[in-house]
């Protein structure tokens, strides 16, 4: 009986710390401070925060709505993946891959397409995500190539699947290194396409508008500072906050919220001014095209 | 050396509790919530956590102006979960508490902001026994 109860409390650390998080470090931490208090803290409120980033094909849709032609020399050679053999390098490049796959999709570039997804498939196993959480999705995208917005769903999926699978291996970092890798690959080509002088306004906003999802990717990234890799990133990605940080940005305080019960829809206008200056724009081009080198190698 | 057995067992049922939670959970939002985002394309990011009553989940997330999103929020057997959106400065935008406590809802910006989707678990009203379950938060877009 008195090891029952001795055992208590650390049934109940362990509770909380399985119902929480499936996030490693956090459990770790958890389970430090859970240590140190009594019981009755442990029935604190929780408060979770998650920070999403855009997948693979929303950061193409929304950063590639331009009219420019297809440039195959952006793209990161399906030759260098033999490179990559550490879990942090396949992750983000297993982002970078999965973006220009679907650049070559948004550009009709079936046999891209598939050289892309031959990639991605290896990357996978690389990366030991087992077959029916990863590749055995992509078997379906190269059954439907045809039909672009389907492969879209496909792609979608496919990064759900690894997501989740990831996620519940306790292998969260991956899972964020992935979308880093999407997002500096998208980044890429919208700042190499704003680059030539006939440049349309619509790329450039569209760059402007990364700023909310830098400082998202940043705090993602934090919860992991303590590996040297991830760390590095983060110096990195904190160079091109800064430099969002410093673009002028106005709010327009009335901000129009209206509401359709029946459709379900809420539609919010918030009138907002952003001024980047060209050297602005220059120099996040700069940075992101210095961290996706160090990335592809 | 029973004590330490004993501790390795708990260690051991936490383990299965975890995964057990964890599977239970994902298998819920696969069969229960991915659904409701049709016909806007997942955007592959499981935002889930097995959650008590009266717990707060956020997530941050970037709506851009050339793309519609569907928040689903969807909970196993928690009640009337709250879903809010936020703007930076506070101020709420929408609240399923406001349409029936909804779990799905569409939206749509003039221009890219980041918000906050905050969800609550309510609290127990001391009358029933402690309640947690699976809660998840999925986003969905589609070009505009």
């Amino acid at each position: 009986m008195r090891l029952t109860f001795k055992m208590l409390p650390l049934f109940v650390v362990c509770l909380a710390v399985a119902c929480s998080s499936n996030d490693k470090k956090q459990k770790e931490q958890q389970l430090k401070s859970a240590l140190t208090i009594d019981s009755s803290e442990c029935e604190a409120t929780v408060k979770k925060i998650f920070f999403n980033l855009p997948s693979p094909v929303e950061i193409t849709q929304t950063l590639l709505k331009t009219e420019e032609p297809f440039n195959g020399d952006m793209l990161n050679s399906a030759d260098n993946l033999e490179k990559y053999n550490t879990s942090s390098s396949l992750a983000l490049n297993f982002g970078i891959y999965g973006a220009d796959l679907c650049y070559c999709r948004v550009y009709d570039q079936l046999q891209e397409a598939i050289n892309y997804l031959s990639v991605i498939k290896k990357v996978t196993e690389k990366l030991q995500i087992p077959e029916e959480e990863g590749s055995e999705t992509i078997n379906r995208i190269e059954q439907s190539l045809e039909n672009r917005d389907s492969i879209f769903y496909i792609i979608s999926d496919t990064y759900a699947r690894a997501d989740s699978y990831l996620k519940e291996n306790e292998r969260d970092m991956t899972a964020s290194l992935i979308l880093a890798g999407a997002w500096i690959e998208g980044m890429y080509f919208a700042t190499t396409l704003a680059a030539q002088p006939d440049a349309k306004d619509d790329i450039i906003n569209n760059i402007v508008d990364q700023k909310y999802t830098v400082a998202n990717l940043v705090n993602l990234l934090n919860t992991y500072n303590e590996t040297p890799e991830v760390a590095s990133l983060i110096d990195d990605f904190n160079k091109v906050q800064e430099i969002y940080n410093s673009i002028e940005v106005t709010y327009d305080k009335s901000v129009v919220v209206n509401t359709d019960q029946n459709e379900h829809v809420t539609s919010i206008d918030a009138p907002v001014t952003v001024k980047m200056t060209k050297d602005q724009l220059k120099e996040i081009a700069t940075l992101i095209k210095a961290i996706r080198s160090k990335i592809i190698g | 050396m029973k004590k330490i057995i004993s501790i390795l067992s708990v260690a051991a049922l936490c383990l299965a509790v975890n995964f057990g939670a964890q599977a239970q959970c994902k298998t819920f939002i696969k069969n229960e919530c991915k659904p409701k985002l049709a016909p806007y394309i997942y955007n592959g990011q499981m935002n889930s956590a097995v959650l008590n009553q009266g717990d707060f989940a956020e997530l941050m997330l970037t709506f851009y102006s050339n793309q519609d999103y569907r928040i689903v929020v969807c909970n196993d057997g928690l009640g009337d979960v709250t879903f809010r959106l936020l703007d930076l400065q506070g101020k709420e935008l929408f609240t399923n508490a406001d349409h029936n406590y909804t779990d799905t809802w569409d939206f749509s910006t003039n221009s890219t902001q980041l918000l906050t989707v905050e969800v609550s678990v309510p609290e127990n009203n001391g009358s029933e026994e402690p309640k947690s379950g699976c809660v998840s938060i999925l986003v969905g877009f589609k070009e505009k």
